[in-house]
């Protein structure tokens, strides 16, 4: 079976995303090759040399094979040139990616033709490790948590906002990173409010978004807003598979 | 049957062992029983000092024997490698043979068969667990001498190929520069040289080697057992980046060659 990754990266205030089927991934969920941190080594004055590593990078290659549609050639391309890339592999890890050549990009053309077009994309992670980074997933004992920071909520329950994860005041989690896809079909998905300061608010049904979710949240008419005279929750999705 | 190229490190998580080696003093060694334990300049593997350790009869697990209590000792956890290697020494033209407690396991007889000769004594196991007492202990009423504790965890990978590590292959000199003398003789100044290894192993299937191959590459004090040379330290040639090769582009092939310096220059060719 194929396995498949997905790219996805924000230009202005829009994610965009695209699933490619994938011909091999290596260095994504086995060690197959780093970049050393920092690539240092000392020599002393009496001969002797040692290392000064601190961690690790994952080096990410993605084997996508030929592509033949052109939307998908050029997705690629708004994949590379984005400053702001991530990609998603199984369910839920986002790994966020620099260019391993940040100068150039070519396609291949196999057999000098124009019509195999193949593509090798090599990704650095950008931040480093000291362990080598599990594949952390919800399954139907293991519950997955993602919070949110605080997020002002100017309605009352006449006049809710609404909210989609990887958009708007949700476009980040609490810890900076985009927030996983999510398939209502996958998991059962319950969301947590935590009001500020005795602020009463609520969140209403989950319904699917491509591979965000939606709800909407108001404050109660009862309950003090917070010392700004603002009104602020924060939401926790809960994810657990079904 | 290949070799074993045997790779040491220290995990991440791994706590320092005290009173490893004698430098300084008998430390928190203690004398249980029949094995009296002290410091001892007479011999040592590295450093000055060794324990001595006067067996008046056979030692065993429970009332006889040589103890580093558990609140000095190495926390194991459990399900994962280790690899224990202690440096023994006997005058005794019999030898000697030494049974090691830690973890909740006991090794079989580690025997030191050569008199006056430092010996390193291997005991490899993936069932310790927990924080325990280190016993130590010979199997008759014997003086021996030991130093130089190390834990490690480790994978071991079967090797292809090697150049360098057991013969002299390839090095690297050192030394001052060439000198040229305006008569247009010249001169070399070298005084020692490393040596360059480069070692070609069989695919590594499980993901648990491979990490603990990403574990011993990240580790600035990684070290190698191969044939008689135990706890060897290495440094990688290259300090960019390290890389399998997927054999045949399958990933279900990843290949492993190591290509490696020596610490340490040297004049002598060690093996």
């Amino acid at each position: 079976m194929a396995s498949t990754i997905t790219f996805k990266y924000r230009s202005g205030a829009t994610t965009y995303t695209r699933t490619f089927a994938t011909l091999s991934i290596k260095g994504l969920t086995r060690p197959d090759k780093v970049e050393l941190f920092p690539p240092l080594r000392f020599e002393m004055s009496d001969g002797s040399i040692r290392t000064a590593f601190k961690g690790f990078r994952r080096v990410i290659t993605a084997t996508l094979g030929v592509l033949q549609e052109d939307a998908d050639r050029a997705f690629v391309l708004n994949f590379l040139q984005s400053n702001d890339r991530w990609i998603y592999f199984g369910s839920v890890a986002s790994v966020y990616c620099v260019l391993l050549d940040p100068e150039k990009f070519e396609n291949e053309w196999k057999f000098d033709t124009s019509l195999a077009r193949y593509y090798d994309i090599q990704l650095l992670e950008t931040i480093t490790y000291t362990t080598w980074p599990e594949l952390v997933e919800p399954t139907a004992d293991t519950l997955l948590y993602i919070g949110s920071d605080w997020i002002e909520v100017t309605g009352d329950e006449s006049s809710p906002i609404t909210l989609t994860t990887n958009a708007g005041v949700l476009v980040t989690d609490a810890t900076g990173n985009p927030y996983p896809s999510i398939s209502l079909a996958a998991y059962a998905v319950e969301l947590i409010v935590r009001e500020r300061q005795g602020c009463l608010c609520y969140a209403g049904n989950v319904t699917q978004s491509g591979t965000d979710v939606t709800f909407q949240v108001w404050h109660a008419d009862a309950g003090n807003a917070y010392s700004d005279g603002k009104f602020y929750c924060r939401i926790t999705i809960g994810l657990q598979a079904k | 049957m290949p070799d074993t190229f045997r790779l040491r490190y220290n995990a991440p998580t791994l706590p320092t062992l005290a009173n490893r080696n004698a430098e300084s003093g008998v430390g928190n060694w203690a004398t249980v029983g029949n094995h009296a334990v002290s410091q001892s300049n007479t011999y040592a593997h590295g450093g000055t000092y060794s324990f001595k350790v006067i067996a008046t009869d056979a030692g065993d697990a429970t009332t006889n024997h040589a103890k580093l209590p558990s609140a000095n000792n190495h926390t194991f956890v459990s399900g994962k490698a280790y690899c224990i290697t202690l440096w023994a020494y006997t005058a005794d033209v019999d030898g000697v043979a030494l049974t090691i407690k830690t973890g909740g396991v006991t090794s079989g007889f580690l025997d030191v068969l050569t008199a006056d000769t430092w010996t390193a004594l291997t005991f490899k196991s993936s069932s310790l667990s927990g924080a325990t007492d280190f016993l130590l202990w010979a199997s008759d009423a014997k003086t021996f001498y030991f130093d130089d504790i190390a834990i490690t965890e480790y994978v071991e990978l079967d090797v292809l190929a090697e150049r360098g590590m057991s013969k002299p292959d390839s090095v690297e000199l050192f030394g001052g520069p060439q000198n040229r003398y305006k008569d247009g003789s010249m001169q070399d100044q070298i005084t020692a040289f490393r040596r360059k290894i480069w070692v070609d192993c069989e695919p590594v299937t499980s993901t648990t080697d491979m990490k603990s191959i990403l574990y011993w590459v990240i580790d600035n004090d990684r070290t190698v057992d191969y044939l008689t040379e135990v706890n060897v330290p290495m440094c990688l040639e290259n300090t960019e980046g390290f890389e399998n090769t997927w054999d045949f582009d399958c990933s279900l092939m990843p290949h492993y060659s190591f290509s490696l310096l020596e610490p340490s220059v040297r004049t002598t060719f060690p093996v």
